[in-house]
């Protein structure tokens, strides 16, 4: 099958809101045969999915899912999960290294992403589910709207008001702005534990300089390359192609011969993703839910880590 | 100075009475942490970036304008900068220049099409602050690193343990209310902006200013991308996103008017610090973020209201009931 990928960014309000007022009619003229959708809100698009359903193109979501029974796959990470293992690495460092040692007790700084997006709600609800259960440890929280430079400010307010002893980023630049605010305090980012989600090239830069002590990496590299060759299996196969619930998803079951692009040959780390279990989500669809790492001092030179690729761009 | 001129003084320069208050406010508040000159320190750094993008604003408005891209020519003008400093490895001063320029360019553009054809200014910074947000990522995605010290002194280093940045600002501040109030291209632009067809009868080129206050904000705005730049000391490719309304805010808070020809560069530094002062108490109290973005709109709609009924109590003191 000859397959042609027409990119459109999703992550602008406006577009989004473009997609919806034109449902979609100008996609069908151009003769799309499926669509893979990394959203930014998970409900904004429920309409356009549905239009797509009517007329028979299927929709394979990835990294962020739509909330709809007519995507017929999600491929992508848990923020909540995310949110969730390193709150726990937070409570394992203030268990074991914050006096009284024994008792988790302290004060977490968190630095949210934007308010109300699927990605930055998911990654804040699993933080707090794990830090709700620890009475004793303060969570102070403020929106770093993913932007380093609103991330400094805000954990530079903090820091100058309360003595906090860890700080949590829900993605890699708001991390990077909260080291930025320990250093422009004249303080030393290694007296804090600093927990990120995305272990970006600085990022890790920072976790081998000490500045940050673990991240949560993602295999985006994966998401939409899984998506499209799913998206092509049920084109040519129906149905019966895509992984069920219950079912594990291994490197062996994907057969993609992928291409070295940009010097980089994805497919030699399939570690970074699988094997990825399926599960039934409660908007009607399986989600293949692959992998994620934890980066540290141990293993943040790990060629297999996306942010190590020498990628022009980055 | 006489009873009327003192009061028309104090009326005139209400915001910083305005700050004041808020800043006792969130003081009483959290006396420890807000009442410090570190505090007062921090939060003139913070607001340097903004500063400059209220300035932008600021010129516009008084030009009978305003500009939706000044956040995008910022952006915009330090991605480009930032790329073209580390692959040529331009020394850090020519790229302190080239910021500038590029944002200058950029605020051409804008003045070319709203100055000399004429087109609608709301409809052609839209299309730019569009146009200059993904050539930024045309230019780049990702980060910058590796910028030379000099670059990032102005938005990083200290002199005497004060941050460069803010005499950056206060210098230009005063710069500013010096051109507008002392040049002939100061009183140009408010006379363009108060009635911009009587000053075309009056033999003045009102193209030349209406796309000099555009240059001039393409400029400023090129500065903030660079003290953006010096803050993180890195250039990313969102820097200065969604600043444009915050910006408005501080010029609007500070009494410049949204018709045009009425405003003053120092109390628009008043409306910027006022913001900052916000920012800084809410946070400071550690409340959930969402009541914070919504105790912000509240402030900055009362400061709006108190600074509004200035022309009220102007207009009493000139009649005199007051």
């Amino acid at each position: 099958m000859k397959i042609t990928v027409i990119s459109v960014l999703l992550w602008k309000l406006e577009t989004i809101l473009l997609l919806k007022s034109l449902k979609l009619d100008e996609w069908w003229i151009w003769g799309v045969d499926g669509l893979v959708i990394g959203a930014v809100e998970s409900t904004a698009l429920i309409p356009a999915v549905e239009y797509a359903k009517e007329h028979n193109v299927p929709v394979i979501t990835a990294n962020v899912d739509i909330y709809s029974p007519d995507v017929l796959l999600y491929i992508g990470f848990l923020g909540f999960e995310s949110g969730k293992i390193l709150a726990e690495e937070i409570v394992k460092y203030l268990r074991d290294e914050v006096e009284p040692i024994g008792e988790v007790k302290g004060t977490v700084l968190e630095i949210r992403g934007t308010m109300g997006s699927a990605t930055g709600e998911d990654r804040h609800n699993g933080f707090v589910s794990v830090l709700d259960e620890y009475p004793e440890v303060r969570a102070i929280t403020v929106v770093g709207d993913w932007d380093m430079a609103q991330a400094k400010t805000a954990a530079e307010t903090v820091l100058r008001a309360y003595e906090v002893d860890t700080i949590y980023g829900d993605n890699g630049p708001m991390a990077m702005g909260a080291v930025g605010a320990i250093e422009a305090l004249g303080k030393n980012p290694q007296d804090y534990f600093v927990a990120t989600i995305d272990a970006l090239p600085e990022v890790l830069e920072a976790i081998g300089e000490g500045k940050i002590d673990v991240a949560l990496d993602q295999p985006c590299p994966f998401y939409t390359p899984l998506a499209v060759y799913y998206l092509v299996e049920f084109l040519e196969k129906g149905e019966e192609a895509l992984p069920k619930p219950g079912d594990i998803v291994t490197a062996e079951d994907v057969n993609i011969e992928g291409k070295i692009h940009q010097g980089v040959d994805i497919w030699a780390h399939d570690e970074m993703w699988a094997p990825a279990p399926v599960v039934e989500t409660e908007y009607g669809h399986p989600w293949m839910q692959t992998r994620g790492i934890l980066v540290t001092k141990d293993n943040y030179t790990l060629e297999s880590l996306w942010a190590n690729f020498e990628l022009e761009e980055w | 100075m006489n009873s009327k001129k003192l009061k028309l003084f104090f009326v005139d320069n209400m915001i910083w009475v305005i700050l004041l208050g808020v800043f006792l406010f969130f003081g009483i508040i959290k006396p420890r942490t807000f009442l410090t000159f570190q505090n007062v320190h921090f939060i003139l750094y913070v607001s340097s970036m903004m500063g400059f993008l209220v300035f932008a604003e600021t010129i516009c408005l008084l030009s009978g304008n305003f500009d939706l891209s000044i956040g995008e020519i910022a952006g915009f003008s330090a991605m480009v900068t930032a790329v073209i400093t580390v692959k040529s490895g331009l020394p850090g001063y020519l790229g302190i220049i080239l910021v500038v320029l590029i944002g200058g360019l950029c605020g051409a553009f804008n003045g070319l099409l709203v100055g000399k054809i004429r087109l609608n200014p709301f409809l052609v910074t839209l299309g730019t602050s569009i146009m200059f947000d993904w050539l930024t990522m045309v230019v780049r995605r990702g980060s910058v690193l590796g910028l030379p010290a000099v670059y990032l002194a102005p938005g990083g280093a200290r002199v005497f343990g004060v941050y460069l940045a803010i005499f950056i600002l206060l210098g230009f501040a005063i710069l500013l209310a010096f051109v507008l109030a002392k040049t002939i291209w100061g009183s140009n632009l408010y006379s363009v902006g108060g009635n911009i067809e009587a000053t075309r009868r009056c033999g003045i080129n009102t193209d030349k200013v209406v796309f000099s206050a555009f240059v001039v904000a393409g400029m400023l705005a090129g500065i903030s991308g660079l003290l953006y730049t010096g803050y993180m000391g890195v250039a990313t490719s969102n820097l200065a996103d969604g600043t444009v309304f915050m910006a408005f805010a501080g010029a609007v808070i500070g009494g410049v008017s949204l018709t045009g020809g009425r405003g003053s560069i120092l109390n628009a530094l008043g409306g910027t610090l006022l913001l900052g002062i916000i920012e800084a108490g809410l946070t400071m109290m550690a409340i959930d973020p969402a009541w914070q973005g919504t105790f912000t709109g509240v402030l900055v709609l009362v400061a709006i209201l108190l600074n509004q009924s200035r022309q009220i109590l102007r207009d009493r003191i000139l009649m005199g009931e007051m």
